[in-house]
This record gives structure tokens, sequence and C-alpha cells, in this order.
């Protein structure tokens, strides 16, 4: 095993390469219990912990009912903390007028360098057409966009998608989600150049890491925990005990995204 | 290098499952590799025979498979005993003593073996797994929800009940039962709050939490990270990792 993986076992901070955890969220959440109210400092606090350098965030108001409220904690977080947060601008395409204003608003902020979207908790397709102008906005930037993506079906919407923006990188959060859909989003990967997995599950099967890198690569995979509405730990443990080589969890845990957001 | 807190898995299993996930294994011999590299010192195993086709068949299967292997310890599918076919509670005993099973678990939903989790079915075990101080297991979606908790524990205030395969999302219901209840425990690999495992400790104490992995089915290593990275005391860790799960064992009066 590597000197990772015997951090990982102990505890211990992985260090020596800068970690970006790819995927994550802030604050509140109305359907369960966030430790500490989900604050920057609190997650900081897990960073440190573990050996996360910087953290790619969108707030969960965002994802929920007040993107506004949502993308202003965001910048509040880059404000406290502009060498550990990366803001993703949140849209909601229920309204579409907003949009463009958003976008606009958002990226002006220094450290805002992707969009993040739900489109489930927003009750919207993943192609639904008042999503045009963000894959528009992300392609004229060749930025990341960070999709949820749970289920076969929108899988197949990213597929339709990539083609179409060649110039946007489409994060599917969740790989897919359940593992008949994450089989079906290695096919997309592959098949895309501008596609990519994140790592963030609640219950990832054993082995998971490890047949993913086998599938697609160790370039395609991004580390995303999910953070505040999981620990980060048991992601950084998953890769830094996975049975792949120290280059390729170094690929994982931070380059990839590094690239996609031209940090 | 070997971890520092001596994990020893409350949760795995081996043998064919119906499905099994690309990547996840099933043979013995690969749980046992497995936990050598993970550093998981022993494991407590069910046989998935038992779960996803029969109790008495599944349960033989793993005690011949576990003959001679002392980091696998034994724990029995059980079934109501009232069709005839599974052992009523006083042989069911009998033959756990003659085994050296310690521990059991059961699978109620109705998409595995499809009967109720309430006292018409299931008391004559419980009543058992109580007077005898056996760990009881049980997945949360086995039991149709958290809130299963409240009835089983006030019903049978000394049974060590063990609920596994927690989720994130339900503090609400978690905290308001381990405050309630002192002979309820949960299986630490589902609970995937931040911060939660430090919270649970400050709130209701380390001894109240079991290290589990549900290997093969679910991540070892998500399961080591949860409890490594924790923000708890090295002794803490030690008592969540193996402590707890030795005691209950020790506690059992076959």
């Amino acid at each position: 095993m590597t000197e990772m993986a015997d951090k990982a076992k102990n505890g211990l901070p992985i260090d020596g390469f800068t970690i970006i955890d790819s995927h994550d969220h802030l604050g509140r959440w109305f359907a369960f219990y966030v430790p500490g109210g989900g604050t920057i400092e609190r997650m900081i606090a897990r960073m440190d912990r573990t050996g996360i350098q910087k953290v790619c965030v969108t707030a969960h108001s965002s994802i929920g009912p007040d993107y506004v409220y949502g993308n202003n904690l965001v910048m509040e977080a880059i404000r406290r903390h502009p060498d550990r947060v990366i803001g993703y601008v949140t849209i909601n395409p229920n309204y579409p007028e907003d949009i463009p204003h958003e976008l606009d608003r958002c990226f002006a902020v220094k450290g805002f360098r992707g969009i993040k979207l739900h489109p489930c908790c927003h009750s919207q397709e993943v192609d639904y057409k008042n999503y045009a102008p963000v894959y528009e906005e992300a392609d004229r930037r060749g930025c990341p966009v960070l999709i949820h993506v749970w289920g076969a079906a929108n899988v197949r919407e990213v597929d339709g998608l990539a083609p179409k923006y060649p110039n946007a990188k489409f994060i599917m959060a969740h790989t897919g989600g359940d593992i008949k859909s994450m089989e079906l989003a290695l096919d997309v990967i592959n098949r895309h150049e501008n596609v990519y997995g994140d790592l963030a599950l609640s219950t990832p099967a054993e082995g998971n890491v490890e047949w993913l890198v086998r599938e697609v690569g160790s370039k395609k995979i991004l580390f995303g925990t999910d953070m505040p509405f999981y620990d980060p730990s048991h992601v950084v443990a998953r890769v830094a005990m996975a049975d792949i080589s120290d280059e390729q969890k170094k690929d994982i845990f931070g380059r990839n995204i590094s690239a996609l957001m031209k940090l | 290098m070997q971890s520092a807190y001596h994990f020893f898995d409350c949760r795995a299993s081996f043998g064919r499952r119906s499905y099994r996930a690309p990547g996840t294994f099933y043979k013995k011999e690969d749980l046992l590799n497995k936990m050598a590299e993970d550093s998981i010192e022993g494991a407590l195993v069910y046989h998935s025979m038992a779960k996803e086709y029969d109790p008495q068949v599944g349960n033989q299967m793993l005690c011949d498979e576990l003959a001679g292997e002392p980091k696998l310890l034994p724990e029995w599918v059980v079934l109501p005993h009232y069709t005839g076919e599974f052992d009523p509670p006083e042989r069911l005993l009998k033959s756990m003593k003659e085994h050296g099973v310690k521990a059991v678990t059961m699978f109620p939903s109705p998409s595995c073996q499809n009967y109720s989790f309430a006292e018409f079915t299931c008391g004559a075990l419980f009543r058992m797994c109580e007077e005898h101080r056996i760990p009881f297991f049980i997945d949360m979606d086995q039991m149709g929800g958290i809130q299963a908790v409240d009835a089983l524990c006030s019903a049978h205030p000394k049974l060590p009940l063990v609920v596994t395969k927690v989720n994130y999302r339900i503090d609400r219901d978690l905290y308001p039962l381990m405050e309630k209840y002192r002979n309820f425990y949960i299986e630490t690999s589902g609970y995937k709050v931040m911060d939660g495992i430090a919270q649970l400790c400050r709130h209701f104490g380390a001894q109240r939490l079991l290290f589990g992995t549900g290997m093969p089915e679910t991540s070892g290593a998500a399961a080591i990270g949860l409890i490594s990275y924790a923000d708890i005391s090295d002794e803490e860790k030690r008592m969540i990792a193996s402590g707890n799960l030795k005691k209950l064992l020790g506690g059992v009066q076959l």
C-alpha cells in the first residue's frame, strides 16, 4: 500500500500536493440536519483534517429556492477565504429572465470559475430549454458545468448536450448515481472528450474508484465530496486507499479539476 | 503500516449474490485479502446465501467456510420459525452455542425475505436475543425506517440493537432515539454526515457506535476514513473501531 493509504488509515492529512474538491455545497439544507449550519469555517476545519486545500462550492440555497441568496453566500465565502474557496455560479431555470444578469454578476467576481446546475431540485430536465443560455455561456468561456446527474435519463441528456457545446466541460456529478446509470455514464464519458464524472456518493460500492479508473482512465474522474451534505473523509479515503497508482490518485485529487478550471 | 485503531468490521458478508456490482467481489478469500489491504483485523460476517436464498442453508455454508478461519466470526441470518422452515428459538439457541455464533441479523423487508418486523412475527426472536444479550443487527432499510427502533427498544430494553446502513439524512429522528434508548447502537459505514461521528460522540458517547463496512457491497476504505478522520480522541476511535463490538460480544450469555 502507498503512503497515502497509510495516512488515510491513520487519520493523517494527505499532503505533498494540492487536493481540490470539485463538488461542494455551503450552508443549511431543509431536509436534514447539517452540523454547524454548514458554514465555510466548519468545512475548512474538515478540509484541514483530511488535507483538502480548496473546495468548489455552490450554496444549498442556490440549488433550492433562492439562487441569488446562495450566490451571495458563495461570494462572501470567497471574500473571507480566497485561497480556499472557488465558486460555482448557480442559476434556477424557472427564473429565465434573471439568468444572463446573474451569470454576469457572479463571473465579475474573482473566484467564480464554473457553473452548477441541479435540475432535479428545480424540477426540470438537464436539457430543459431554459438552460440553453447557461450552456452557451459555458461553451463561450470553456468552463466547467457541474450538473447533478442521477439516473439513466439524466445521463442520456448529457450525452445529447455534450457535442452541441464542445468547449463546455460537462461534469456529471455522482457519475450517474446508481450503478446501472454509472455504467451508462462511463460509456458517455468515453465517447465525449468534454464529459467527466465525479466521486460524490453516499453509498459507494467496494472497488468503485478502481472500476471507474479502469473504464475511463484517471484523467476523466474528479475528486468531489458533496460536503457539507457528507463528510469529506470517506471520499478522501476511497481515493487514497484505492488500488491505483499515486499518479492516478493525484490526477483525481486535483490535477483534473485544476486543468478544467484553468487554475 | 497498520492502522493504530485496530479495526474490526461488524458488518461484512461473502458468497454469491443475485446482483454483483462491477468492481465488487464475492469470495471469502477476496474479503480476507481486502481486509488485509485495508488493515481490518477481523470481521463479523454473514453468508449472502442466507440472505438471498435460505437462512438455514446459508448459515450452514457460513459455518463450513469459516472452519479454521480465526479472522472471521459467524453471524447468522434468522427467520421466524412458525412455518417450520427455520428452527424455533430454543433449538436455534442450542445450535448457535454449538457453532459459536454470538450475533444475528435478519432481512424482513418486502424485497428480501418478506415478513413483518413486528412483535407478532419476530417477538420470539427478539425475546431470545434480549434474554441472552445477543447483538441483533439490522439494516435500516429492512425495518421500514428508523421509526421501528422506537417500538423495538421500548418493548425490549435490554436487547443490544445495532442498526446498520443508516444514512446521512436521519439525524432529526436519530438524535431523539439515541437519547431515549441506551440499548440502541449504530454501525457507522452509512453515516456520512459532515463531522457527524464527532457530534454523536459528544452527544451520546463513543460507546454507541460500531465500525462496519458493508463489504463487499459498499466501500471498506470509505468506512475507515469516516472513523480515522473523525474529530475525536484516539481512545474513542479505538472504541468505535473494535472495542464496542468486542464488549457487546463479550456480554452474550449462551
